[in-house]
C-alpha cells in the first residue's frame, strides 16, 4: 500500500503557473508525514546555483553548505535536471527547513520537465532524495525525527501535464519506489493547529582542550545535544494540562463546538486553532553518586535567553505527535540561530584567550502564504489553515532583506506582514550596562542600540523587485553585509 | 494571659537539657510543628550562637537544612543571664520574666516576623546548683501581647505524617582559569544565585510524574483534578501501592509500622509567560576561550517532606520549595568547605532517625572523603542537635535505614516492626536499638541449611553494629567468619570452606577480631534457668541494645528484646530465627514466627545455653 498524500489548493495552483512557463524546475515539498496521511503545504523551486568570481573553495564540508560567496557571483543554470549538482539542492532543503515551524519539513522533491529530461534524470532525482536525508540529518543527530523515512517524488511532465508520484524510504538505500496516491484537497483545505511557547534557556557548554571542535558551531552542537536530550525527556503540557500521547490532540468536544460555528459561521471554518504548550525540564536522579569530573577546556560557552517556539500540526494528530513538533521546534530554532552565527563569522582563533559576546539573529514569522491584502479580491488563499514560516534577522539586517530572502527561498510572491516574535537584547540600552559580561563582540551593535522598532513593518512589495534576482545569490547562502 | 499547650515529649526534652550549653543569652532554635502560625510542637533544638539578628535567615536556613520539610523554627533557647533572673523563672514572677526575655530578646515582633508566627516559644534553660549541674527548663511563648505561659504536653500522641522524599540531581558546570579558592568560590557562588533565581519555577511531580504540583498550588494530570489536600495525594499513593501488590501478600498492618515516603521528583518549568517578554531577550553566547579548569559536578538532591494530610496543595508546594532551597543552600556550603584545597566534592545527603529527637536529621557530607576526615563536623552537629558526644550516631553507616523495609542487598530490616507485645501483665519490654537485618539458612545462594544458624546470626549482629556506623566494613560471609577464626589461631585451615558449626565462643571471637567488639557472656545450665536471666536481658537492651545471640544444644539463635514482670517474674523473648529457609517474605516470617515472642517454653528445658553479648565499643562521633 502506497501513501496517501493530500495536497493544498495552493500546491495545485502553483504547479499550474510553472506548467504555464514551459521550462524545467526542481524544489522541494513541504508539508507533513503522519501514521495516517501526509499533508502537502507548499513547493519552493530551487533557486538557480551561483558561481563565485572570486574564489569557489569555501566549500565547507563539514555543514554542506554552500560557499560563502560574495556579491560578483552570478546564476548559472544547469542545462538539465541531469546536471544540477544535489549539494546545491540539499543546501536549499537545508535553508528551507530552517525556516520551518516545527511540525513542518521538507518532505521530498518534486520535479517539472519534458518527458525526455525526467526519464533520463530518474536516478539523479532519487539520488538527490538521499541525498537531502542525509544532508539534513548531519549535525542534527539530537533533533528528534520522524519516524517516518519515507520521501516524496513529485514528477510533472510539462508536454502531458501528467503528474507521478511515488515515495521513496531514504533510510535504505536500496529502496525501491512506491506509487502514492497525490490528491488535492478542495475546498478550506487542511486545518492546522497551532502551538506556542516561549522557553527560556541557560545552556553551558565546557569545550574540553582535547576536544577536536574546532569551530565555534561543532562546540555549540556538542552543548546542544545534552540539552537535546533533557528536551527528550521534557514533560509538555498543552493548555496546562498534562495528556496520554496517544489521544487526539483536538478532543470531541472542542470539535463539537468547532464544527458548529462553522455551519452557522459560514466561510470562516479555517479559523486556526491555536495552544500553548508549557516545557519542563527534568532534572533525572542518578542511582550512583559520583565524584565531580575535572577536566581541562579550551572554551567556556553560555547560551542564555528566551526563545519563541511555534509548531503545527494537523487537526487529526495525536498529544505525542503535537509534543514531537514542538521539541522539534524548539531545538531546530537554536540550532538554525547557532549556525546562522557561525556562518556569518567562524570565530575560533586557536589558542586564543577572552571573551566574546555574540548576538545570534532573532526569530520572526510570517504568513506562508499571504491572506489577500486590501486591495484585490484574487486568489481567495484559504490554503494552508495559516501555517507561518519563519527567518532570522541579525540586528544590523534590514527586514527588506528578510522579506526578500523569504520569498526567494520558499518562493512565494509576496511577504506581507513580518512578526516580530523576539526582542534582542541589543535594542536594550540598559542591556550592555547591566550584564555582568567582561566583554562585548566588536562585531555587534549591543553598544550603540538601534532606535525602536515597530513590532511589525507591513510591505510595499514591487519596489524591490527589480533587485531580486541580483541579490537572491546572496541570500540563499546567507551572507550578511554588515554596514561597517 | 491565656495559656497554650505544645507537645514536647519527654525524650526531646531530655536530649536538649542533655547539650553542651555554655554562657548566657540567646543560644539556639526550637525546631517543630506549627499549626496555622502557631508552634504545635517540638521535635529537637538547634544549638548556634545567634549573634546578629541581621543573619537570622542565614541561621534559620542553616538550621533548617538539617531538617525534614514541614519542620519549622518554632521558637529559641535562652540561657538566663544571671541568678536573679533563674530566681524569678523558678518562682513565676513575671516581672521578672518579662524583664530578662525583653533584655535578652529585644523586640519580640523581630522574632515573630522573622519566624512567621503569631507566637515564638521561648525555652529557658538553668543549671541546678546541686553538685549534678543539671540542667532545668522552663518554657514560655511571646506573642504581640506579651509573654505566656505555656503547658507542656509531654505524651501527646502526635498524627502520623505523610512522608514524600524528593530526589533531583542539579547538573553544575563550573569553569574557572585557576583552581583557586576564590575563583571557585566565585564561580560557585555566580551558580548558586542562577539557581536561586530560577528555583521560583521548579515543579513538583509525582506518581510517574503523571501528576505536577505548581508552586502556585495549581496541580496538573487527570488524576488530581479534585485534589485540594495531601490526603487526596496520600489516598492514590495507597490505591497505587495496592494495584501494584495486586491483592497477593495482604501486607495490612505492616503498612501503619512502615510507610514507603511517597517518591517525588523535580522539573523546571523552562516556559516562561507570554506577558513578560518584556523582560525576555532572544538568546546570546558568551563565549570564553582560554586554558580553564571545568569541573562537572551533580547536586543529588535528597529532601525528605513531612507533612499532615489537612495541608493544602499551596502548603505543600511551599514546604518543598524550601525545603530545596534550603538543601541547595547546604550543598553549596559543602562545596566551599573544599575550595580551600582546590577540590570540589559531590555533596551527598544522609538521613537519620535518631532516638533522641521526634524528627529525622538530614546531612550533606562530601563523596570520598573518609568517615576519620569528617569526625570534627560530626562533632560540630552533634553539638548543635544536642546529642550525645560518645555515640556515632550521625555516621554515613546510620543513614537511610528507616526509609526502606529492605537494607541495599535485599535483607528485611527490623522484622520485628509490627509484632504485638507479649500478653505478660505489668511487664516492661526492652527492644534491641537502631537497625539490623534478618539473615537466615540459603541466602546469598549459599546453601548452609543444618549448619550455619550461628553463622547467620552473627551476620545479624555484625549488619547492627554496621548500621549503627561503628563500622564500615561489610557483614562477613561463612568463609570469612571461617577464615578469621583460622587467623586467630582458633581452627586449623581446614575448617575454612567446611560445613561445621560454630557456637558462642566462636561468635565472640569473630566479633572481636573483625570489628574489635568485646561480648559478655550468660551461661545457664538449663532452658529452664533462662527464667533468672530477664534483668540482666533488660539492663542489656537498656544500655547496650545490640542484639544477642544465644547458642544451646545444636542450635543458635538471636535474641531482639525481651518483655520481663519483675512482679511475676514471667518472661518472653523476642527472637529471631536464622532456621528459615524461605524468601525475603515479611508476612510469613512474622506470621510463622520466624521472628516473633517465645515464652519459656521455646528453650530445651535440659540444654546448656550461653549467650554472647555484644557490647558497644567506646568510639568517638
Amino acid at each position: 500500500m502506497g501513501r496517501s498524500i493530500i495536497a493544498e489548493e495552493y500546491v495545485e495552483k502553483y504547479i499550474e503557473k510553472l506548467l504555464k512557463e514551459n521550462k524545467w524546475y526542481t524544489g522541494v515539498i513541504i508539508g507533513q508525514l503522519t501514521a495516517q496521511k501526509d499533508f502537502v503545504v507548499h513547493l519552493a523551486r530551487t533557486p538557480d546555483p551561483v558561481e563565485d568570481e572570486v574564489s569557489e573553495e569555501n566549500v565547507d564540508d563539514d555543514t554542506g553548505d554552500a560557499a560563502v560567496l560574495t556579491k560578483k557571483s552570478k546564476a548559472v543554470r544547469p542545462a538539465s535536471l541531469e546536471e544540477l549538482d544535489e549539494k546545491w539542492v540539499s543546501t536549499h532543503a537545508k535553508q528551507v527547513t530552517r525556516m520551518l515551524p516545527g511540525g513542518l519539513n521538507v518532505v521530498g522533491l518534486f520535479a517539472i520537465a519534458p518527458p525526455a529530461m525526467l526519464k533520463s534524470a530518474q536516478a539523479k532525482l532519487r539520488q538527490m532524495l538521499f541525498s537531502i536525508h542525509k544532508t539534513l540529518s548531519r549535525n542534527t543527530a539530537f533533533i528528534p525525527a520522524g519516524e517516518i523515512t519515507d520521501r516524496i517524488l513529485l514528477q510533472i511532465d510539462t508536454a502531458t501535464k501528467r503528474m507521478t508520484c511515488v515515495t521513496v524510504n531514504v533510510a535504505d538505500v536500496k529502496s525501491a519506489l512506491t506509487p502514492a496516491e497525490w490528491k488535492v484537497q478542495t475546498g478550506g483545505g487542511q486545518r492546522w493547529v497551532r502551538l506556542t511557547s516561549q522557553v527560556s534557556l541557560d545552556i553551558p557548554v565546557a569545550v574540553a582542550s582535547d576536544s577536536k571542535s574546532l569551530t565555534l558551531l561543532k562546540q555549540l552542537q556538542g552543548g546542544l545535544s545534552d540539552y537535546a536530550n533533557t528536551v527528550g525527556k521534557s514533560i509538555v503540557t498543552i493548555e496546562g494540562s498534562l495528556r496520554e500521547d496517544s489521544e487526539p490532540l483536538i478532543t470531541n468536544a472542542e470539535k463539537k463546538t468547532k464544527g458548529g460555528k462553522a455551519k452557522g459561521g459560514g466561510s470562516q471554518d479555517a479559523a486556526l486553532v491555536s495552544k500553548s504548550v508549557n516545557f519542563y525540564l527534568p532534572f533525572i536522579s542518578a542511582e550512583n553518586h559520583s565524584a565531580p569530573v575535572m577536566s581541562k577546556s579550551q572554551a567556556s560557552i553560555n547560551m542564555v535567553g528566551a526563545i519563541v517556539v511555534r509548531a503545527y500540526v494537523s487537526a487529526r494528530a495525536t498529544v505525542g505527535d503535537a509534543i514531537q513538533a514542538v521539541r522539534t521546534d524548539l531545538l531546530r530554532s537554536l540550532l538554525a540561530r547557532c549556525e546562522l552565527l557561525c556562518e556569518e563569522f567562524d570565530v575560533i582563533e586557536p589558542g586564543k584567550q577572552g571573551s566574546e559576546v555574540y548576538d545570534p539573529p532573532v526569530r520572526l514569522f510570517c504568513r506562508l502564504h499571504a491572506t489577500e491584502g486590501g486591495g484585490e479580491g484574487k486568489g481567495a488563499s484559504s490554503a494552508g489553515g495559516g501555517v507561518e514560516v519563519c527567518d532570522y534577522v541579525f540586528q544590523d539586517e534590514k527586514k527588506e532583506e528578510v522579506r526578500q530572502r523569504i520569498q526567494e527561498l520558499l518562493d512565494v510572491e509576496e511577504v506581507t506582514t513580518l512578526e516580530e516574535t523576539e526582542k534582542s537584547p541589543a535594542e536594550d540600552d540598559n542591556w550592555s550596562c547591566q550584564s555582568s559580561l567582561s566583554a562585548i563582540s566588536s562585531h555587534q551593535s549591543l553598544a550603540s542600540p538601534n532606535p525602536a522598532h515597530d513590532s511589525t513593518i507591513k510591505a510595499y512589495v514591487g519596489a524591490a523587485v527589480g533587485g531580486i534576482v541580483a541579490v537572491a545569490a546572496t541570500w540563499l547562502s546567507y551572507m550578511y553585509i554588515n554596514d561597517e | 494571659m491565656a495559656n497554650y499547650s505544645v507537645a514536647v515529649s519527654l525524650n526531646v526534652l531530655e536530649t536538649i537539657k542533655g547539650g553542651q550549653w555554655s554562657g548566657t543569652g540567646l543560644k539556639g532554635f526550637l525546631v517543630g510543628d506549627v499549626s496555622g502560625s502557631v508552634p504545635r510542637a517540638v521535635t529537637a533544638a538547634w544549638q548556634s550562637n545567634l549573634i546578629d539578628t541581621n543573619e537570622l535567615k542565614e541561621d534559620i536556613d542553616q538550621c533548617l537544612a538539617h531538617f525534614t520539610g514541614g519542620q519549622q523554627v518554632v521558637g529559641v533557647v535562652v540561657i538566663p543571664s544571671n541568678a536573679k533572673s533563674i530566681k524569678s523563672i523558678q518562682d513565676k514572677d513575671q516581672a521578672g520574666i518579662d524583664r530578662e526575655l525583653e533584655e535578652v530578646l529585644g523586640a519580640f515582633d523581630v522574632w515573630l516576623d522573622q519566624f512567621g508566627l503569631t507566637q515564638v516559644l521561648c525555652l529557658c534553660l538553668w543549671q541546678e546548683t546541686s553538685p549534678e549541674k543539671k540542667f532545668q527548663s522552663a518554657i514560655f511563648a511571646i506573642s504581640e501581647d506579651g509573654i505566656n505561659n505555656v503547658e507542656i504536653e509531654f505524651d501527646s500522641k502526635p498524627k502520623p505524617k505523610i512522608r514524600m522524599r524528593l530526589k533531583a540531581d542539579i547538573p553544575l558546570i563550573i569553569s574557572t582559569e585557576a583552581n583557586t579558592e576564590e575563583q571557585l568560590k566565585a564561580a560557585l557562588d555566580q551558580e548558586l544565585v542562577k539557581l536561586q533565581n530560577q528555583s521560583g519555577n521548579f515543579v513538583f511531580g509525582f506518581f510517574n510524574n503523571s501528576v505536577l504540583l505548581h508552586q502556585s498550588g495549581a496541580i496538573v494530570g487527570s488524576a488530581a483534578e479534585s485534589w485540594s489536600s495531601c490526603k487526596d495525594i496520600y489516598k492514590h499513593f495507597l490505591e497505587e501501592a495496592g494495584s501494584v501488590a495486586g491483592g497477593t501478600s495482604k501486607k495490612k498492618g505492616i503498612s501503619a509500622f512502615f510507610q514507603a515516603p511517597i517518591a517525588a521528583f523535580m522539573f523546571r518549568l523552562a516556559t516562561t509567560d507570554f506577558s513578560s517578554t518584556s523582560s525576555q531577550y532572544a538568546p546570546i553566547i558568551r563565549h570564553q576561550t582560554g586554558t580553564l579548569k571545568t569541573t562537572t559536578v551533580n547536586l543529588p538532591l535528597d529532601v525528605l517532606v513531612d507533612v499532615e494530610e489537612s495541608m493544602s496543595l499551596k502548603g505543600l508546594s511551599g514546604a518543598l520549595a524550601s525545603a530545596v532551597s534550603c538543601q541547595i543552600g547546604a550543598h553549596f556550603e559543602c562545596l566551599k568547605v573544599y575550595t580551600q584545597r582546590q577540590e570540589l566534592h559531590t555533596p551527598e545527603v544522609f538521613h537519620f532517625q535518631l532516638p533522641y529527637l521526634d524528627t529525622p536529621v538530614t546531612v550533606v557530607y562530601p563523596f570520598g572523603v573518609s568517615e576519620e576526615e569528617l569526625e570534627p563536623e560530626r562533632q560540630i552537629l552533634h553539638r548543635h542537635l544536642c546529642l550525645p558526644t560518645s555515640l556515632p550516631v550521625l555516621r554515613r553507616g546510620c543513614a537511610n535505614h528507616f526509609l526502606h523495609r529492605t537494607a541495599p542487598a535485599g535483607y528485611l530490616l527490623n522484622t520485628h516492626l509490627g509484632l504485638s507485645d507479649p500478653p505478660i501483665k505489668s511487664a516492661r519490654t526492652c527492644l534491641v536499638q537502631g537497625f539490623y537485618s534478618y539473615h537466615h539458612y540459603m541466602q546469598d545462594r549459599f546453601n548452609d541449611d543444618k549448619w550455619g544458624c550461628a553463622y547467620r546470626s552473627l551476620q545479624t549482629i555484625c549488619s547492627w553494629f554496621k548500621y549503627q556506623g561503628y563500622t564500615t566494613r561489610d557483614i562477613p560471609t561463612h568463609r570469612e567468619i571461617q577464615q578469621a577464626l583460622c587467623d586467630i589461631g582458633d581452627k586449623e585451615q581446614k575448617f575454612v570452606g567446611s560445613r561445621q558449626w560454630i557456637g558462642s565462643f566462636e561468635v565472640s571471637f569473630v566479633l572481636d577480631h573483625l570489628l574489635q567488639v568485646t561480648s559478655k557472656f550468660i551461661n545457664v545450665g538449663s532452658g529452664a534457668e533462662l527464667s533468672t536471666v530477664g534483668q540482666q536481658l533488660m539492663d542489656h537492651f537498656a544500655t547496650q541494645g545490640t542484639p544477642i545471640m544465644i547458642g544451646g544444644g545444636v542450635l543458635a539463635h538471636t535474641i531482639l528484646g525481651v518483655s520481663y514482670s519483675e512482679l511475676s517474674g514471667d518472661i518472653s523473648f523476642l527472637i529471631l530465627d536464622p532456621h528459615y529457609t524461605g524468601g525475603e517474605d515479611l508476612r510469613v516470617i512474622q506470621e510463622k514466627g520466624w521472628c516473633g515472642w517465645k515464652d519459656m517454653n521455646f528453650w530445651n528445658q535440659s540444654a546448656h545455653y550461653n549467650l554472647c553479648l555484644p557490647q558497644r565499643p567506646s568510639v568517638s562521633v
